[in-house]
């Protein structure tokens, strides 16, 4: 089933995250004052204030921290369900609200390990634009 | 079902309605034949996405809620009757145990056994329905939850619900989205002034 996928719109201070979505890569920013890495991705760490920042291309690794089966609602997403709705902790410590894809619903589980995908997006034109970041298991189930 | 682990019954209903508080000073208060009942403690926070690591098992009510108690100078025990803003039922739950009504992790077995049940459980609530039951008007669903607490205090809420002796209240609201619970306010009110 696919999820509807609305394409961001890039500005100065996360376009190196979309750059790299691009590429099907995960680059972060992370603060080399204190070395935090920042989600959601911008050129200021949350939590020193620094400005002084390096991307690094991510594992794309993680785990399920929360998640819901979403089997009513209304809209768009309506004809999408059920899907699953998470927050997924990367293994380099930020969480990350997002959908896991390429699974059973009925599956998913607090704790099972993801791994990044990006997959294609639309403006509210219909014209493609940056991949969005969601996450899809990574043993077979 | 509608989202893991919420069924229907676990979520709001949502309703037309609103309210009006007035707030007025104690000499005001005390030229005026209605019931006054005094703020005795009030308390806000806002819970910040947690620079992107949120921990989904507590809301800003762990702040605003010894905001409240410490300026009312009371403790959880002390309250007879609380209004606590139940968008779904999982919100009453977190938020019991945010206040220090029962123990982190404990709020489930708090309430099976009836004790929210008004008037003689160990803790009545929201007895005119609530979020859950009869009312949400709209994004404010905090304002009617003020507004039963003072019926209580007033000795005006449905007579089959009112606690006997109601001294000592508690009002809570919960905003944000389920995910983020991103704002708390706590509310302590008295009797008589």
């Amino acid at each position: 089933m696919t999820l509807p996928a609305k394409a961001a719109e890039p500005n100065s201070e996360n376009l190196r995250f979309f750059e790299g979505a691009e590429q099907g890569r995960l680059v972060l920013p992370r603060c080399t004052a204190c070395g935090f890495v920042i989600w959601f991705p911008r050129e200021i760490c949350p939590e020193c204030g620094s400005q002084d920042v390096d991307w690094f291309e991510a594992s794309g690794s993680g785990s399920i921290y929360s998640c819901t089966v979403t089997r009513r609602i209304p809209g768009s997403w309506g004809k999408s369900t059920p899907f699953v709705l998470a927050y997924v902790e990367l293994d380099e410590g930020p969480r990350v609200m997002t959908n896991i894809v390429d699974c059973d619903p009925e599956q998913v589980a607090i704790g099972d390990r993801v791994e990044a995908v990006f997959e294609e997006a639309t403006d509210r034109d219909g014209n493609p634009g940056p991949p969005l970041l969601r996450f899809r298991p990574v043993e077979a189930q | 079902m509608i989202s893991d682990p919420l069924h229907r019954l676990d979520c709001c209903v949502i309703t037309d309605g609103g309210g009006a508080m007035v707030i007025v000073s104690e000499a005001v208060a005390s030229q005026l034949e209605r019931h006054c009942v005094p703020i005795l403690g009030t308390g806000s926070f806002v819970k910040s996405s947690q620079s992107g690591r949120i921990d989904l098992t507590h809301t800003g009510a762990v702040r605003s809620g010894p905001l409240a108690f410490n300026e009312a100078e009371v403790t959880p025990d002390d309250i007879d009757y609380v209004s606590i803003y139940d968008s779904f039922t999982i919100t009453v739950l977190i938020t019991l145990e945010d206040l220090g009504f029962c123990e982190r992790g404990a709020g489930g077995h708090f309430v099976t056994d009836g004790g929210l049940q008004a008037p003689h459980g160990k803790l009545p609530f929201n007895t005119d329905g609530g979020g859950l039951c009869n009312n949400h008007p709209a994004n404010r669903g905090g304002m009617t939850k003020v507004i039963e607490a003072v019926r209580q205090l007033r000795n005006e809420a449905n007579a089959a619900l009112q606690v006997p002796d109601c001294e000592l209240v508690l009002a809570h609201g919960t905003g944000g989205s389920l995910a983020t619970r991103s704002a708390s306010s706590t509310m302590i009110l008295g009797r008589s002034l």
